[in-house]
């Protein structure tokens, strides 16, 4: 979801079904993203991420006949409902299991490896998702925001009350952490 | 790439906004840049096999779901994520469950939508197996509009409609409860029709119908299958046919919900009644 058509989005906050369905579809592939960048994988598979994304889709159509009044940019209106949905399924994780996610998150088991090209993007994009662990939260939330759902930096800035050019500072001290951590921790990750 | 720890002069700024726009784009980084390959590789495998909607909401996990709240089928796979995997999964399954429970009100509002309302193409999206059977239902209230309203020729159309949608539901306890609920129509139609003194063209009189005779609407004191006392309704030109044996209620009206009949399910593909 970069720039959904606003006319889209007028017709579905009035109510119009069609609209509403198309700008469901429309969204939801950077909201799944968004969940699965936050949850990682849980024993090798995408599904309890997959399954809180559909939560933030419901949440989002819930909530769609009030976005007018809240006066809010669309992407900041989602994924501050996203932001939310993912803290919510992140306690209920260390509520009800007394693990912390960033233990379940380290942990992956690929019964099923593909092609050797395959296996070695799947590593790259694990260890990258192990570094920005070791952000600060609201750099890893601008990488997520800014790479994973694609927003650009002026949507990134009004969903995080940040001016555009607060956040493509913080993006860059993100980027330049994680060319460190990618130098440093090599050893202390298990590859 | 350790030259640029810092990244803070304007130069860098600009430079790694291009970058994380072309990867937030999905776009490969430049080569030389390990961080940037990560990235895009982490990227991609985040868009890696997205779920399809339908795919989300297979029937059994619905229906499995459909106890927790108020009866909705709920299109999260919690008994699927269950059955599959072990212990890490529970970590999926307590998740799932505690918003299910926190968002009751949200999905029995977004799922419960009827066609027509403003929800509905939305529950068609997140709830397709019960989205077909309340198509069906919908269009089956019409066809008993229809014939209520001795409209025929709308009936029969509708019920050509009807049919089509009937097959289209998934389960197969929903399709036969459905088919049922039809074929009742059907034999009504086909006892009015002839009732009203319209005769049917000749293909129609010989039709395949098997169990024309039985008129839902008999009037109070019928005695029960057609040729009865019910004079606006007798299906004289059906009433050789029919169950004879079944032991159908007087009803007075179609519209009011009628009790499962033991009739098989028939194979009705058209309807076989032709109205001049």
């Amino acid at each position: 979801m970069t720039a959904p058509e606003v006319d889209l989005v007028q017709r579905a906050v009035r109510g119009d079904p069609e609209a509403t369905a198309a700008l469901l579809e429309l969204l939801r592939p950077g909201i799944v993203r968004y969940c699965r960048a936050h949850l990682g994988r849980v024993g090798g598979r995408y599904t309890t991420a997959d399954d809180v994304a559909q939560e933030v889709c419901l949440a989002v159509l819930n909530a769609l006949p009030r976005f007018r009044e809240q006066g809010r940019p669309f992407a900041a209106f989602i994924y501050g409902i996203a932001a939310h949905k993912i803290t919510d399924a992140q306690r209920a994780a260390v509520r009800h299991l007394n693990v912390s996610p960033d233990d379940t998150l380290a942990e992956h088991q690929d019964s099923a490896p593909g092609p050797e090209q395959q296996a070695i993007a799947r590593d790259l994009g694990r260890r990258l998702s192990r570094l920005l662990r070791h952000l600060p939260d609201l750099h890893r939330e601008i990488v997520v925001l800014r790479v994973a759902v694609g927003l650009s930096a002026e949507e990134v800035g009004r969903t995080l009350d940040m001016s555009p050019g607060a956040v493509r500072v913080a993006q860059s001290r993100a980027l330049a952490r994680l060319r460190t951590l990618a130098n440093t921790t090599f050893d202390e990750v298990p590859a | 790439m350790t030259e640029r720890t810092e990244g803070h002069d304007l130069e860098w700024i600009r430079a790694d906004d291009l970058l994380l726009d072309a990867l937030g784009r999905g776009e490969p980084g430049p080569d030389d840049d390990e961080v940037a390959a990560m990235l895009a590789a982490w990227r991609a495998d985040l868009a890696d096999e997205l779920p399809s909607v339908r795919a989300a909401a297979p029937a059994a996990a619905a229906s499995a779901t459909a106890v927790a709240i108020d009866g909705q089928t709920v299109p999260i796979s919690v008994v699927r994520a269950r059955r599959r995997l072990g212990r890490p999964r529970a970590l999926a399954v307590a998740a799932s469950l505690t918003l299910i429970a926190a968002l009751g009100g949200v999905f029995v509002a977004a799922l419960d939508a009827t066609p027509g309302s403003p929800l509905w193409p939305i529950s068609q999206i997140l709830n397709p197996d019960r989205a077909d059977v309340l198509a069906a239902r919908e269009a089956i209230g019409k066809v008993r509009v229809a014939v209520a309203q001795h409209r025929y020729g709308d009936a029969t159309r509708l019920i050509t409609q009807a049919q089509a949608l009937v097959d289209k539901v998934h389960a197969a306890t929903d399709r036969q409860r459905l088919q049922a609920d039809l074929d009742v129509l059907v034999r009504e139609l086909a006892a009015k029709v002839s009732g009203s003194g319209i005769t049917p063209s000749g293909p129609a009189s010989a039709t395949p119908t098997p169990t024309p005779a039985p008129t839902q609407a008999p009037a109070p004191g019928a005695t029960g299958n057609g040729g009865g006392g019910a004079p606006a309704h007798s299906p004289t030109a059906n009433g050789g046919g029919g169950l004879p044996g079944l032991p159908l209620p007087s009803l007075p009206l179609p519209s009011l919900p009628l009790p499962k009949l033991p009739l098989p399910s028939l194979p009705l593909p058209s309807l076989p009644i032709h109205i001049p």
